[in-house]
């Protein structure tokens, strides 16, 4: 038996009330120190540089073209540079890479082979052949000619 | 109605500061006696009191009204206030809950209660996490069993009846010494 706590006095729930809830206490002036405390740090937060830049659509949409530029656009300019290209100085393998991937849908790369005197895969000599000789095979071929002159030209 | 007005206050960047001032005027009390009747003490309270307001100005933008205002701020102030006690449990060296309860009471400053007031506070703790919820809520809170209702979505009855079971089963607690 718990004498500290007699039975009778838990007979009403008016009396749990009374126990417990009357007893405890809330330093002076606690709400009010509180909430001017919490505002400040709202205030703070509210004004701090980081949040308002995210919340700023224009930092997003910067965001997103610097992302665009960076991964789509930048590598493509520096692919397509129209910088002259100085044909006789293209190591021969690099020319017909690029022949064979730009044009390798209409042209015959047996007939290719045949012109460098090589096969496929093999490495072609471009020194045995003359620039007109390489014109004559590729305007045979049925590539466009004005984009082949364009490409040889650049 | 004051939850209308708030809510209108904080969807706006304009006026979200606003908005959140009203909100701690209308509701900081009602929280704090919320987390207090799960933690006990003052010092505790104070500190998962701050928490959750903090939580709830970040989270403003994230409140989409599908739920009352007070509901939200509810369960943000029961997950602070379970996760500290979990936490405070986990610390080495912590003794029994029970007498966890009994020393923080017993040391606060801000509760004048004596030891049969402790014994009452862990026979609250003892409960069914159900009772224990309902009862803190009409004896901390003074909640109207209507609203009790429309927050933890149980019918007036079924809360009517744990309320009654739980303050049996404190009855019992405290007698069995």
């Amino acid at each position: 038996m718990n004498e500290k706590y007699p039975k009778n006095t838990m007979n009403k729930q008016d009396d749990l009330q009374e126990n417990i809830r009357e007893r405890m206490k809330v330093p002076e002036g606690y709400f009010e120190a509180n909430k001017v405390r919490i505002m400040q740090m709202a205030a703070q937060s509210e004004k701090s540089p980081l949040r308002l830049a995210w919340r700023q659509p224009l930092i997003w949409l910067s965001a997103a073209a610097v992302l665009a530029l960076g991964l789509f656009i930048l590598p493509k300019q520096f692919l397509d540079t129209k910088e002259p290209v100085n044909l006789e100085a293209l190591p021969t393998a690099a020319i017909v890479n690029y022949i064979d991937k730009e044009y390798a849908y209409s042209l015959e790369e047996n007939l290719l082979a045949d012109a460098m005197g090589t096969l496929p895969g093999e490495e072609v000599l471009w020194e045995g052949l003359s620039e007109d000789e390489i014109i004559d095979f590729l305007t045979d071929s049925p590539v466009e000619e004005s984009i082949l002159y364009e490409e040889y030209e650049n | 109605m004051e939850e209308d007005q708030i809510i209108t206050l904080i969807r706006s960047d304009r006026t979200r500061l606003r908005g959140y001032e009203l909100l701690v005027d209308t509701y900081q009390e009602r929280l704090y006696w919320h987390i207090r009747g799960i933690l006990g003490n003052h010092d505790d309270t104070n500190d998962v009191l701050q928490n959750t307001l903090i939580k709830v100005w970040k989270g403003l933008t994230s409140f989409r009204g599908e739920s009352r205002l007070y509901t939200w701020l509810y369960r943000i102030a029961s997950n602070e206030a379970f996760t500290f006690l979990q936490r405070e449990k986990r610390k080495p060296g912590t003794v029994t809950e029970e007498k966890l309860i009994y020393q923080k009471l017993d040391s606060d400053p801000y509760f004048d209660g004596n030891e049969a007031m402790i014994r009452l506070w862990q026979a609250i703790d003892k409960l069914p996490e159900k009772q224990k919820e309902v009862f803190r809520l009409k004896y901390f809170e003074e909640m109207k069993y209507q609203d009790m209702s429309e927050l933890l979505s149980t019918s007036v009855g079924a809360l009517k009846a744990s309320y009654h079971h739980a303050v049996q089963k404190i009855k019992e607690f405290l007698q069995e010494d």
